[in-house]
């Protein structure tokens, strides 16, 4: 029985997600491809011969390693999460809605941000994919400093993205566009259970189980 | 159980059907200056300066560096944002005057500065990849030299509230550095990369009396050197 509740609220959640992307709020589309891209590059930066890394304790150096020798081009699955649409989100728009557009922005950024710490916190709480503490996973994605950056018109606001593989670190992807400019961060996210999730409503109940329930869509590649 | 299920099921219908009636109103994202934001009421009539420049990478500069003004003195923002302990007076002492107009702005190019790192270096010996992971960590990591030895309250603060924002440009390429001064107010340092035709500048407060008292590019450099850097050339930036 409890197994069918977790199914039918997986669904129910899952339902709510295709019906908020139809409306295409979220403002950020980024390819299957692109964020493969995204995952490739975080591997280069730990693997390659890079002196943040090299220059790190060995104890990191090894975490990271663990973490990213798995990623492939192809990563097992790409969600898409609608950041617009988290009731943190909403709530903190609504909040701020008579301040000025940048305050909203920034307080909007901070949700997100905050969203990752909540989740990097959680992953180390539950252990797994190396035991890493929470202190260890932000030491080592900062020594990564994982971003980049491209040009697309017309793309602005948040989300985010989860990259699974079938042998390494899922992976975060924070975007963000403004003023015809779109940013990525990547960040390992080392959760074993996130790293198991087989389809979108398993990373969207994972989500929810750690308080940020919101509307999740599989992209598919090209 | 059945009533539970049925009970969570409804619940959950609820929640989704009041979801779709709070529709958040989309944020347009200005492209340009501080929309909407009402600078600080003086005590004194301040004086008029000329309009800046029409050059775009001039005035996100000019708009990031205000942005640090707007976070720190929004009280709803800051109640929100920065921890209950953090004393007024710690705040004021990073983010103290008005910070809409800078009087003076130097820059450094960060490509003169990576290569003054290098100088002495065979450049067989240096890999490719070895400068772009410099020019990056110049940008990350260079307010946390500059800030230098300060309390451990300040340097959070300092952190805090820094402020980033990104813009498309056809034109920028490589890295740099602008320290913005101003009348009566900390300085800014903003940090800017540019690749893929898109521009990254983060701004931090960088409240140093040594700094402040910047008179021309000569005593800029010194300053800059006065950390354990090269002396490289600063160059000021025309305002108007």
């Amino acid at each position: 029985m409890k197994r069918l509740l977790i199914v039918i609220l997986a669904l129910l959640i899952a339902c709510t997600g295709s019906s908020a992307m139809a409306q295409e709020r979220t403002g950020i589309d980024m390819s299957y491809e692109r964020c493969a891209e995204m995952g490739m590059y975080m591997r280069e930066l730990v693997m390659g011969d890079y002196m943040s890394i090299k220059q790190a304790p060995e104890s990191l150096q090894a975490i990271a390693r663990g973490w990213a020798a798995g990623i492939t081009e192809k990563p097992r699955m790409v969600i898409q999460l609608d950041v617009e649409n988290q009731s943190q989100v909403v709530t903190t728009r609504a909040v701020f809605s008579k301040q000025p557009d940048v305050v909203e922005l920034e307080a909007v950024s901070q949700v997100v941000v905050a969203i990752w710490q909540y989740l990097a916190r959680a992953a180390a709480v539950e252990g797994g994919v190396s035991d890493a503490s929470y202190q260890e996973i932000m030491q080592v994605n900062g020594l990564v400093n994982a971003a980049t950056m491209y040009a697309e018109p017309g793309r602005d606001g948040d989300a985010m993205y989860i990259l699974l593989y079938e042998d390494a670190s899922p992976v975060l992807l924070i975007v963000s566009g403004e003023n015809g400019g779109v940013s990525v961060r990547g960040m390992f996210l080392p959760s074993e259970k996130l790293a198991r999730c087989s389809n979108y409503g398993e990373v969207a109940m994972y989500l929810l189980i750690n308080g940020f329930g919101m509307p999740c869509q599989e992209i598919k590649p090209e | 159980m059945r009533k539970l299920l049925l009970l969570l099921l409804a619940s959950m219908l609820a929640l989704s059907a009041a979801a779709e009636t709070i529709q958040p109103t989309p944020v347009p994202r200005s492209d340009s200056i501080v929309e909407g934001y009402v600078p600080p009421v003086a005590d004194e009539p301040v004086q008029e300066l000329p309009p800046l420049r029409d050059d775009p990478m001039l005035r996100h500069v000019v708009e990031i560096a205000g942005r640090l003004d707007l976070l720190a003195e929004n009280k709803l923002f800051g109640s929100y944002y920065i921890p209950a302990s953090i004393p007024d007076a710690a705040l004021e002492a990073v983010s103290y005057g008005d910070h809409t107009r800078p009087v003076k702005i130097y820059h450094l190019d960060g490509g003169i500065l990576i290569d003054a790192l290098y100088a002495g270096v065979d450049p067989a010996m240096i890999p490719d990849f070895s400068r772009v992971e410099l020019r990056r960590d110049l940008v990350s990591e260079l307010p946390d030299l500059l800030w230098g030895v300060r309390e451990e309250t300040e340097l959070y603060l300092l952190k805090l509230l820094a402020r980033f924002k990104i813009f498309a440009s056809s034109e920028a390429e490589g890295c740099g550095i602008f320290f913005l001064l101003y009348e009566d107010a900390s300085p800014v340092m903003v940090t800017w990369e540019a690749y893929n035709g898109c521009v990254s500048v983060a701004a931090f407060f960088m409240p140093d009396e040594k700094l402040a008292a910047v008179t021309d590019a000569g005593s800029m450099a010194a300053w800059f050197a006065g950390f354990g850097l090269p002396v490289v050339p600063f160059e000021e930036v025309p305002l108007t």
